[in-house]
């Protein structure tokens, strides 16, 4: 390959050359500006997921089992020092507890030493994903089956969240109900989901004060059971997830989950945490999280918004739309064109459907969804000088993620007869999910973006492109995608209303 | 530690000298295998190798610039890795920056056949020498360094897009300049 040998020449340029360029101070233009507008605005995304699992009547004990029933665990991660622990988090009701990596702040002075030790930081976290092929089927389908309601509605979803509530929900299964998650996951065994899970976990995490990214998880037990402290374990170390013990039903353990889910979400799903609360009977509980927040790298001039009719299904509402001009790149399929904003976090998709088409009908669209997971690698693209108009917008959505889990085929675990929860606790038979749900939040200003979303499961007994300037109007139904550090989707939603 | 004590302890045989090596270059080194490889795991490996190259060349070898010699050492075996290891899509960092550089190689040009990379790379180091201080770097950066524009946008305060779009005219300059030189017939 022609590059390879450019490659090799570039290699050996003259030495002065090379020491020049290390030695280059440059001169940074508005830093000091960008790094206070993080205080002024954040793109915040945030995603709650949860599975409540009952059965019908308790158990006297409260102690652990200690067991060695998991024969494939891999030897834990080899943490290292530079780790912080959340262990001060809910110690009253806490068994296991994850540590995350601590990550050094970006830079607020513009010194070099101290951008070189977060960018060391930032690096340790990179991970080879070199199972993104597999995990793009469980995004596309799992897209498809929770946002393809016709209703009028937004609608919110983070693929990433729910795959690791997914991933929890395998780890304290066995038998057929772990099976069927372990093939919507496309993952051959529960080994290489622990080994996916943490290199997602760990590829998307990023809490260095100017951006953040954290996939936050958790178990909450009834006391009543005994439970086998080794999968506590392995779900802290391979899932980051914590867990906790406490009298179902109370409004003390109530509270604490409420608590816990309003510190992950950033408090931007309260109203949605305070509605989910434990029955009596509920035997175990899993709630994921994703919050993310983040600046566009070229913020939108308040000055030049302006106000206009965003053309709603539900009828003609009035909007305030930001408006840039950028020489970009204009992406462009049979049935939609797309623009992307950058964040200093990821980055952010528009996809504007055809006049024909709606944003519903477009996700069933596999060249559509093709381009979201290929995103930059896309090959129909063109440089233009593209007129954004883009709405504000805060959209919230609750999906109950039940009824397409089972259309997925993961059926055993809502079955109380079949399902395996042996790796969990064998104190108390026939446990099956009842709640599976999912909330999530987007909002998006001239600064940036915000995004949050989570999954709780509860369980209990019983293109035209001619021209070299285009305008990009989003004042129709719209999808948008929102990417992290490791180029997967966090967030996929459609704006009907904004 | 001065390089050329450093370059001393390699002669001497003693092994300090992959310490000192280490605290002084090892980020560099790093940093450079990352920009590659994307993987801490191979690219701390590279830099392993990399230290282990140094101390079987050093002697006969007296470089005059440590960092540039460490570097070209660490780019040789980085890519000797991305490519014993290639697989669609594991290295995207490192496909993405080769794909940039095919901007740069005139369609007729042969270079496997016609020229030697020496003498490419001294039309490179010509080229270079006419860019202004900031060009020059960020071209050297990127390519040599394997920084990526995000990192550049980030030193510069451009926005990525604008990033993207100067090099993009840097690499179109020495597709222009190679072609110019009779690189290209």
């Amino acid at each position: 390959m022609k590059s390879k040998k450019l490659y090799n020449s570039i290699t050996n340029i003259r030495e002065e050359i090379i020491e020049q360029a290390d030695n280059y101070r440059f001169k940074k233009h508005n830093k000091s500006a960008w790094i206070s507008s993080l205080v002024a605005a954040v793109l915040v995304f945030a995603i709650v997921s949860g599975i409540i699992i009952h059965n019908g009547f308790f158990v006297p004990t409260t102690k652990p089992i200690q067991t060695n029933n998991i024969t494939d665990t891999e030897p834990a991660k080899n943490i290292k020092e530079t780790v912080s622990s959340t262990e001060e988090d809910l110690p009253e009701y806490a068994i296991a507890c994850p540590q995350y990596p601590i990550m050094a702040q970006y830079p607020s002075n513009g010194s070099q030493i101290e951008y070189d030790v977060w960018f060391e930081d930032v690096q340790k976290q990179r991970r080879n994903l070199y199972f993104t092929d597999d995990l793009n089927y469980f995004f596309t389908q799992s897209t498809q089956e929770f946002l393809s309601s016709n209703g009028n509605e937004n609608y919110v979803y983070s693929p990433l969240n729910v795959y690791m509530a997914l991933a929890m929900l395998a780890e304290i299964t066995d038998g057929n109900s772990r099976q069927q998650i372990l093939d919507l996951l496309n993952c051959e065994n529960i080994a290489t989901l622990r080994r996916q899970s943490s290199d997602l976990w760990n590829a998307n995490y990023r809490d260095d004060g100017a951006s953040s990214c954290v996939l936050a998880s958790s178990l909450w037990l009834n006391e009543n059971i005994n439970y086998v402290q080794d999968t506590m374990d392995i779900l802290a170390q391979k899932y980051y997830a914590s867990s906790y013990s406490g009298k179902m039903g109370s409004n003390e353990f109530n509270d604490a989950l409420h608590q816990w889910l309003n510190e992950q979400t950033g408090d931007l799903l309260k109203e949605q945490a305070g509605d989910i609360n434990f029955d009596p009977r509920t035997i175990i509980a899993l709630a994921t999280t994703v919050l993310f927040e983040s600046n566009w790298t070229d913020k939108f001039d308040e000055e030049k918004n302006t106000e206009d009719v965003f053309h709603s299904p539900n009828g003609d509402v009035d909007c305030t739309y930001m408006n840039q001009s950028n020489c970009q790149n204009l992406y462009y399929g049979d049935d939609f064109t797309s623009i992307c904003k950058y964040m200093e976090l990821g980055s952010m998709w528009f996809i504007l459907p055809d006049e024909n088409i709606s944003a519903q009908e477009l996700l069933y669209n596999e060249q559509v969804m093709d381009f979201i997971l290929k995103g930059e690698e896309w090959e129909n693209q063109k440089s233009l000088e593209v007129n954004e108009t883009i709405p504000k917008f805060d959209v919230v959505s609750d999906i109950d993620l039940s009824q397409g889990l089972k259309n997925m085929g993961i059926t055993d675990v809502f079955d109380s007869t079949i399902s395996d929860f042996s790796p969990t606790t064998t104190d108390v038979d026939e446990i099956s999910v009842t709640k599976a749900s999912h909330s999530a939040r987007v909002v998006i200003d001239e600064e940036g973006c915000v995004a949050t979303a989570f999954t709780v499961i509860f369980a209990t007994s019983g293109a035209k492109l001619a021209e070299e300037e285009i305008d990009f109007i989003l004042n129709r139904p719209f999808i948008f995608v929102i990417k992290g550090e490791s180029g997967l989707p966090l967030f996929i939603g459609i704006v009907n209303t904004p | 530690m001065e390089d050329k004590e450093i370059i001393s302890l390699y002669f001497e045989r003693n092994e300090q000298a992959i310490e000192q090596t280490d605290i002084k270059y090892g980020l560099l080194c790093r940093k450079i295998a990352m920009n590659i490889l994307c993987k801490i795991e191979d690219a701390q490996e590279c830099v392993n190798d990399t230290y282990l190259a140094a101390w079987n060349s050093m002697p006969p070898q007296n470089p005059t610039s440590l960092k540039t010699f460490l570097g070209r050492i660490t780019r040789n075996i980085s890519i000797s890795k991305f490519r014993a290891n290639h697989a669609k899509k594991r290295y995207s960092t490192m496909e993405t920056m080769l794909s940039e550089l095919d901007d740069c190689v005139p369609d007729t040009f042969d270079v496997e056949k016609q020229v030697e990379e020496a003498m490419l790379s001294q039309y490179i180091s010509e080229w270079l020498d006419s860019l202004t201080d900031l060009d020059r770097t960020l071209f050297v950066r990127r390519y040599w360094y394997g920084d990526s524009n995000k990192t550049l946008a980030r030193k510069c305060g451009f926005t990525q897009n604008k990033m993207a779009s100067y090099m993009f005219k840097l690499r179109v300059a020495l597709k222009s300049f190679l072609e110019k030189e009779g690189v290209s017939f």
